[in-house]
């Protein structure tokens, strides 16, 4: 009896599961399975997902010529590039172009202390241990995966973030200290 | 032996009285034997299902028993596949007449056991969704399989002996297809007229195919010995002691055949009853195949006596006291069951009087599987349970979950093999028809 | 302004004798110096000072909900929902990336912000270092500086964390009113008990033990309004603390405890002790033992213990006496005796004639007590001529400490010291001692004060179950009108409790630990408050305001800025008071050590009663739940007793021989009747104990819906025993009744994890030696150079990191178990798994016994992958998911495992561990398999179901540690290595008894490759390479040191004690 039960769990689970997953592979059917959640393989290059407000990259870094390591300060020194915090954009903001509609919607965000909920572009799976540290320290540029941002105005996924395409580049940069060991990544 | 067969029968009574049972209703029995055998197939569907589902976990394995009952009955039915192409192959090679009346059930069986045998590796993974990445398959990740790792030489020897014993089975059926085509009419000639590729019984098509079937034969041959040989280096190629010996190749195949004969003994002696073939196959055959038996059981026991002697010759600790505990330990119970069922019953079989008794025999060849299902789960578990550290040791009991996918498998076996009964020719006629007598010669009287 | 800063702090630090300990400082792990604990304070604690004033206003006005933390909780629940959604098997929702609105200027998103505070799970004071993680402790280390702990940390501190995080913690003040419970706002609690304690003056406080300015605060408080400022009774289940205290007060005229300095010491002997289980300070001890038992040329220490139970510090000892129960003052008395017939023997005329006197009036007890205890006179006059020739100390306690003669105990003690002179040096009474954290007798003060008692706060303690029932106590705390249950984490206690209010956990809060007295030890939050509570002494502060005599602090910060004041001016720091502070915060400790001039020894009586025969029960502390409050805690439930390997489970541990005499089995479920009452539960049979000991552990049988870890997990042994108290201090005792046992005839299976107890002959497991045979040792040894058909091993990376394990030092104390499961995310799987023999523990502690049952050797050998050269598990995983990296690290990479499980099989070492389901965090939740996203580590994969996974070096600290290097490379222009000192795995950090070292094999100069060409260096399993005998041939980078007996006696055991879980 308990084991029609469980039955008839197991069964109505998988079907939830076929219905639910966007399941473009029948192995994504794996209950409870963080090491397979990535989405990478659905979503390759091009992945471009709607943002709170279009930041235009291609004036800040584009027109004006500005670093992306100014906004993105963390990329040399940790894992996360990191997106800039509010009261960097207000450091110059507070005076320029603040007729603009987007200025006045982080001002007014920034007043009320509320932070701005970006759309990660450049999602790798859980399992990957990317770090920007060692890439920006050796002397990469950040376009070489980001594609060239100083002409698009939101990011778009460049890179198809594949790991033959990680291993590619490691292998041929292993003069510059690149490691191909599995646990470089996975740990 | 099968020149002294008492014929009772003549070649034309062949076609007729074979294709009867694939043509009308069989004994009851079969339609028993069926529903039994669909129910267990069922259990093992759900126990499949539940795992997928919920995990691996549901098995009784643990560490350091990683391995349980899955790796145990995959070894049982590759070992079961293994008698026919023995007896089809070699037997042919060697133009062992008695061979001709059990080849056919003989060669189902293989195909039916190895795919059943295939299923197991999957059944058995923590992450069946990605079993193809045991595949060497192009893919985007630079990844590659391990080629050092003697479960991708399982893939692939498993696979090679799927397929030939597949080509060697169908091929040896398409004659006695074609005339069954003949006999019956619309949309069941349509389908055995396409199964039986044109054949028409020409002197050419006669010609090629002889060639042809001395070819696989040949071609099959060294398989048998090779399959079993890569699975048991699945053991031997671990560093566990107990697995890490070099007897393991001839003694598994040695316990593969010697299980795969009885097998094919517990199948046809039913079969022929329900189909009433009693007149084509003989006890004389069957009788053979036990001689068979007999042979390899004696192989297998000296297999035995030798591991036991080696472990003790060898002086190494940690081997000897793998063997020890299988004698004495927790294990004891199956190590014994196996020892009695695989040297100590076959004995019975020096006598003549019990080979002709077929209940008997029905007995002995079943306990002989349970042995050797035992001699396996036997090798698997004793060795992982208590194996270096004292502080790591632990205790496997199979689950419930384990148990329903070992009946599972039966059930998924015999289903195959009863439908195969009803629709094929049971009993390869093209090639009973070599040793059975002329119907102009006068009936041996004596 | 900044720079001067620095200087200060610099000064400060110079002046190390904070009673520093004869080691050197081991070099920090994290390196405090650099990093953010240098940035200006308010820039790495926006919590405290603030750096602008938009900021400070919002902190002042919103406590819990102020929005650093809420915009942190934010980012928590994206990624928590990405787990969960990717659990939930959907497809992945779109991560959010949400950023600061005002980023701390020195804060790097994705870099880790590391805390000095003081651990307060015991009165110890450990110094802490919390790793935090976008402001969320993510992982405990020891302050790698701080005195006391000296870098490591026990399992209980590693564990707090999980203390922390704890789903079930109560989540606003609730109120109980005949029955009813209600969930109320913090002011209108305020208002109502504020109201109370107006109308009454009558008002006590009952409080766990702290040496910190707490208990201050406290009698403050009740004199502010209006009470008697005595009315605060401490109260802390160890007996030991007040024992100690009240037996120097005796002897000597001043309290407090000696700080106890094992480094100097040669030969030690424990009556009873426990220093390595519970102890007044286990990991400062664990560290002065280990090194006093070190090897040093050919010479090492000695630990001699007499022990009726099997405690961890038993199995530590070189030479063990079985003991009865109860026997250990008269056992104390006669090595005392022997001591004093010494001519040898030190310590003033005056001292001696007490001491003689009061041999005297015991001659007649002491002339039989060799019999009753067991041990020939002979014996005691070897051990007191060994004792004096060395530099040599007496630790008395353990389980002794919780019976009556407890503080006569101590007494003896004190004079086997004198005799042997070792105040002074080993024992510091009159420089740097510590303050008891509690009070004697304080309980027998409540239990006579409770009647003329109209409001009792009951504050972070639980006596209700520390103490037996049969003391009535909880009867007592029934009668007193109002009671106020003051707990982080609910209590037994809350059940009498009129209002409940939720406390922070110590890593939210503000405190302070003397741990020696002068040696401020600071705590500081690490985090804001994780559900809504609130610290203890600020409530109070709101309770006195709403009864309308306000302490006049704006909060318990400022309070505790005035206490420091003093260390300012000893400091003489030239920078103002608040610079003073933010530097003292980012080190966590500082100050000078008091000094006093202690008296000659007082005359003092002990009266010797002998224990009379029969089975005794004995309940000692569990080495991981102490008294129970730390029940709760899964790591704790899942790392296991450290000899019986028995997790999730209360057990009955008796002799082997007792058990065959009595006909019982293991597993099998016992009724034990004593005077107070009875409890049931299942024996283990455990060698080493006394005959007649029947030894059952406290720690569980929480009888409430406390929690759903503790709930209905094991028993309360304190059921059966009636009440008693401390002859001399009156403090409650739960030692040594005699009790009854009858089978029930049911049995139930104790979840060990280990099955088999003993080596089984095997010879090159554990391998030992002895000084006579390592003084003929020369030259190094080569574990490397093996004989056989494959390629030599090639290691191309810059590194070949190397481990190495000295069984002669670890203890078995299960540290590092907790510290690698919390580093590596690593599942706690409740009872039912481990039964399944399922555990996933990446570190495994095997406990081999060995020699007689009644009296048997005890090894612990710490079992991690060996990250074999050659690994049998690599040639055979037929997708390539473990491989070999050209470190020398055999890599495991969970995404690519099919869950073969072949590597499981080929490994020898079986220390793969494999997910047999999807376990989630740590179990804390419905099931037990359910885990806690916030306390995860987010630097390591979190594995599922279907896949393997093993111990790899903690590679993502290595990574770290090669990336930092990098950096610095780039930075000076010349190449930088990782040293010793710049990575540590989780394991070897925590260690409190430094037996684990980690390092880089390449360097030869590095600790490990020493101890890699030491001669007592082996490879398990490896053969004896001396007589060209290989072994497996794997040749793991993980080599172990042999354990050095005192003599000859070889570990590889006997049958003997075979007890398999299979019959």
């Amino acid at each position: 009896m308990r084991a029609l039960k469980i039955l008839t769990a197991a069964v109505c689970i998988l079907v939830c599961q076929m219905i639910s997953t966007d399941a473009k592979a029948w192995w994504m059917w794996s209950p409870g399975d963080t090491v397979d959640n990535s989405t990478q393989s659905m979503i390759g290059t091009g992945y471009h997902p709607e943002q709170p407000i279009d930041f235009p990259h291609n004036i800040h870094a584009g027109k004006l010529k500005m670093d992306c390591q100014y906004c993105h300060s963390a990329a040399r020194r940790s894992q996360s590039a990191g997106v800039p915090p509010l009261n960097t954009c207000m450091g110059c903001h507070k005076i320029v172009a603040t007729d603009k509609d987007t200025i006045k919607y982080i001002t007014e965000k920034y007043r009320r202390n509320e932070p701005v909920e970006w759309t990660k572009v450049h999602d790798l799976p859980d399992f990957v241990r990317f770090s920007h540290k060692p890439h920006v320290l050796a002397g990469f540029t950040c376009q070489e995966c980001h594609g060239p941002m100083q002409e698009n105005v939101t990011a778009a996924q460049h890179a198809p973030l594949q790991m033959g395409w990680c291993i590619g580049c490691h292998k041929d940069n292993l003069d510059k200290g690149a490691k191909i060991s599995c646990n470089t990544c996975h740990y | 032996m099968s020149d002294t067969v008492q014929w009772d029968k003549t070649i034309s009574d062949v076609n007729e009285g074979i294709l009867k049972g694939v043509e009308g209703r069989p004994h009851p029995t079969y339609y028993i034997a069926l529903a039994f055998a669909l129910t267990l197939l069922i259990t093992g569907v759900v126990s499949w299902g539940l795992i997928a589902t919920f995990g691996i976990g549901l098995s009784g394995k643990s560490s350091p028993v990683y391995w349980g009952t899955f790796i145990t009955d995959f070894v049982f039915w590759v070992g079961i596949g293994h008698a026919g192409t023995l007896i089809s192959a070699i037997l042919f090679l060697f133009r062992a007449k008695w061979r001709n009346s059990i080849n056919r059930s003989a060669e189902a069986m293989t195909v039916f056991a190895v795919i059943t045998a295939g299923l197991f590796p999957l059944i058995h993974m923590g992450r069946v969704w990605n079993g193809f990445w045991t595949l060497p398959l192009p893919n985007t990740n630079n990844m590659w399989v391990n080629f050092r790792s003697p479960l991708l030489w399982d893939v692939f020897a498993i696979s090679t002996y799927l397929t030939v014993s597949l080509l060697f089975w169908y091929m040896g059926l398409v004659p006695d297809i074609a005339s069954l085509r003949d006999r019956v009419k619309g949309f069941k000639r349509f389908v055995y007229g396409i199964l039986s590729l044109g054949w028409t019984g020409n002197i050419r098509q006669w010609h090629h195919y002889e060639t042809g079937y001395g070819f696989l034969a040949a071609l099959s041959t060294p398989l048998v010995l090779s399959v079993h040989s890569i699975v048991s280096w699945d053991f031997a190629m671990a560093l566990q002691p107990g697995w890490h010996t070099t007897i393991f190749p001839p003694y598994f195949v040695a316990g593969a055949i010697l299980s795969g004969c009885a097998m094919v003994y517990n199948l046809v002696v039913p079969v022929r009853k329900m189909f009433r073939l009693e007149g084509f196959i003989k006890e004389e055959h069957l009788e053979a195949c036990l001689k068979l038996t007999l042979l390899t059981s004696t192989i297998v026991a000296y297999a035995y006596a030798i591991e036991f002697f080696i472990a003790w010759y060898s002086g190494s600790y940690y081997e000897w006291a793998i063997f020890r505990g299988r004698a004495t330990g927790p294990y004891s119970f199956y190590f014994w069951t196996m020892t009695f069922c695989n040297c100590v019953f076959p004995l019975l079989l020096w006598s003549r009087k019990i080979r002709y008794n077929t209940p008997v025999a029905m007995v002995i060849c079943f306990l002989i599987n349970i042995g050797m299902w035992f001699e396996r789960y036997n090798i698997v578990i004793s060795s992982l349970a208590e194996d270096f550290l004292p502080g790591s040791w632990g205790h496997y009991e199979p689950s419930i979950i384990d148990m329903c996918m070992t009946f599972g498998s039966f059930g998924w076996f015999f289903t195959w093999f009863l439908i195969f009964t009803k629709f094929f020719p049971f009993v390869s006629m093209s090639e009973l028809k070599l040793i059975m007598p002329k119907p102009l010669r006068r009936k041996p009287t004596h | 302004m900044e720079r001067l800063e620095f200087d200060e702090l610099d000064k400060l630090s110079e002046q190390k004798e904070v009673f520093a300990p004869d080691a050197a400082f081991e070099a920090p792990v994290k390196n405090i110096g650099k990093g953010h604990l240098f940035m200006a304070v308010e820039e790495v604690m926006p919590e405290i000072g603030a750096t602008d004033l938009e900021v400070r206003g919002e902190i002042a006005e919103s406590k819990g909900k102020g929005y650093p933390i809420a915009r942190r909780d934010v980012m928590r629940l994206f990624s928590a929902s990405a787990i969960l959604g990717a659990t939930a098997c959907v497809k992945r929702p779109a991560e959010k990336i949400v950023p600061y609105v005002n980023q701390p200027v020195d804060f790097v998103p994705g870099n880790p912000v590391y805390y000095a505070t003081t651990c307060n799970e015991c009165p110890a004071a450990c110094g802490v270092v919390v790793k935090t993680r976008e402001g969320r402790p993510t992982k405990l280390e020891g302050g790698p500086e701080h005195p006391v702990s000296q870098g490591a940390l026990c399992a209980i501190g590693q564990a707090s964390i999980q203390g922390l995080y704890h789903p079930e913690r109560h989540k606003s003040p609730l109120i109980q009113t005949n029955g009813l419970t209600k969930e109320f706002s913090w002011e209108a609690a305020f208002d109502r008990i504020g109201a109370i304690v107006k109308g009454t003056k009558k008002v006590g406080i009952i409080t766990k033990g702290s040496t910190g300015s707490q208990r201050k605060f406290y009698a403050e408080f009740l004199t502010k309004i209006g009470s008697k400022s005595e009315n605060v009774f401490t109260w802390d289940a160890n007996g030991l603390y007040s024992s100690i205290s009240e037996a120097h007060r005796l002897a000597f005229g001043v309290e407090g405890l000696p700080r106890l300095e094992l480094a100097r010491a040669s030969t030690i002997v424990g009556i009873g002790s426990d220093i390595l289980d519970v102890g007044t300070s286990v990991v400062y001890h664990s560290k002065g033992l280990s090194q006093a038992l070190s090897i040093k040329g050919i010479e090492k220490g000695e630990l001699v213990q007499f022990e009726a139970v099997m405690s961890l510090t038993g199995g530590r000892a070189d030479k063990r006496h079985v003991i009865p129960v109860g026997s250990e003052l008269a056992t104390t008395l006669l090595l005392v005796r022997s001591l004093h017939e010494q001519s040898t023997a030190k310590g003033s005329k005056g001292a001696k004639a007490v001491i003689a006197s009061v041999l005297d009036a015991n001659k007649a007890a002491l002339d039989q007590a060799y019999d009753v205890v067991g041990v020939k006179k002979e014996v005691f006059e070897a051990l007191a001529r060994k004792m004096l020739e060395k530099p040599s100390v007496l630790v008395a306690g353990g389980t002794a400490s919780f019976d009556e003669n407890a503080t006569s105990l101590q007494v003896a003690g004190i004079f086997a010291n004198i005799l042997l002179g070792a105040y002074g040096s080993i024992l510091n009474f009159d420089k740097g001692w510590s303050a008891s954290p509690v009070k004697a007798g304080d309980m027998k003060r409540f239990m006579e004060a409770s009647a003329d008692l109209d409001v009792v706060f009951v504050i972070g303690t639980d006596p209700s179950f520390t103490l037996p029932a049969s003391y009535g106590f909880s009867e007592a705390l029934t009668k007193v009108k109002t009671v106020v249950s003051i707990q982080n984490f609910p209590a037994e206690v809350d059940r009498l409790a009129e209002f409940i209010l939720p406390a922070d956990h110590y890593l939210e809060t503000w405190g302070d630990e003397e741990p020696v007295s002068g040696f401020l030890s600071i705590r500081q939050p690490a985090v804001r408050t994780t559900v809504n509570s609130r610290q203890p002494e600020e409530m109070l502060m709101w309770i006195a305001a709403s009864a309308g005599s306000p302490m006049g602090y704006a909060d318990y910060r400022t309070y505790l800025s005035a206490q420091w004041k003093s260390y300012y001016e000893m400091a003489g720091a030239k920078v103002d008071y608040e610079t003073f502070v933010k530097a003292v915060l980012r080190r966590g400790f500082i100050g000078k050590l008091d000094t006093r001039t202690v008296g000659d020894l007082k005359d003092v009586k002990i009266s010797l009663a002998l224990p009379e025969s029969g089975l005794k029960l004995v309940s000692p502390f569990d080495h991981r739940l102490r008294d129970g409050s730390f029940a709760h805690i899964p790591i704790l439930q899942e790392v296991g007793d450290g000899m019986t390997t028995i997790a999730w489970d209360s057990w009955v541990a008796i002799n082997p021989n007792t058990c065959r005499k009595l006909g019982l089995k293991r597993n099998d479920v016992i009724r034990v009747e004593g005077p107070g009452g009875f409890f049931e539960g299942a024996i283990f049979p455990l060698p080493g104990l006394h005959p007649d000991a029947i030894v059952a552990p406290r720690g569980n049988g929480h009888t409430d819906k406390r929690s759903t870890i503790s709930n209905g997990v094991g028993f309360n042994p304190l059921a059966a025993f009636a009440k008693a108290e401390d002859k001399v201090t009156g403090q409650p005792v739960t030692s040594g009744q005699t009790v009854k046992v009858s089978l029930v005839g049911k049995t139930y299976r104790l979840a060990a994890m280990q099955k088999h107890h003993d080596i089984g002959n095997r010879s090159d497991i554990v391998r030992t030696t002895s000084l006579a045979a390592l003084a003929k040792e020369s030259g190094d040894k080569d574990l490397d150079t093996v004989p056989d058909l494959y390629p030599d091993v090639l290691h191309r990376g810059d590194y070949r990191w190397g481990m190495s394990v000295d069984l002669s030092k670890c203890t078995g104390c299960g540290a590092c178990m907790t510290a690698c499961s919390l580093e590596n995310n690593v599942a706690q799987i409740g009872r039912e798994q481990i039964l399944m023999g399922r555990e996933m523990h990446w570190i495994r502690l095997d406990r081999y016994f060995n020699g007689e049952v009644d009296s048997p050797g005890v090894t612990f050998q710490p079992m991690m992958c060996q990250q074999c050269n050659h690994a049998p598990c690599e040639a055979v995983c037929p997708v390539l998911a473990t491989t070999h990296d050209d470190e020398g690290i055999n890599a495991m990479t969970y995404n690519r495992c099919v869950g073969t499980r072949y590597c499981g099989n080929a490994c020898p070492y079986k220390v793969r561990r494999f997910n047999w389901w999807t376990y989630k965090w740590n179990t804390m939740g419905e099931k037990e398999r359910d885990r806690n996203i916030r306390a995860l580590n987010p630097d390591v994969t979190v594995r599922t179901r279907g896949v393997m996974e093993k111990c790899n070096f903690c590679v993502g600290r290595l990574r770290d540690a090669k990336l930092s290097a990098k950096e610095r490379s780039k930075e000076f222009g010349r190449e930088f290595r990782v040293q010793d000192s710049d990575v540590k795995t989780a394991c070897q950090q925590t260690c409190p008894s430094d037996a684990i070292t980690f390092g880089d094999l390449k360097n030869p100069g590095s600790g490990i490759s020493k101890l890699r060409r030491d001669p007592r260096a082996y490879l398990v399993l490896g053969g004896f390479p001396e007589e060209k005998e290989y072994g497996l041939k794997t040749l793991p980078n993980v080599s172990y040191l042999m354990k050095v007996g005192a003599d000859h006696e070889s570990v590889a055991g006997s049958e003997g004690t075979h007890a398999p879980e299979h019959g």
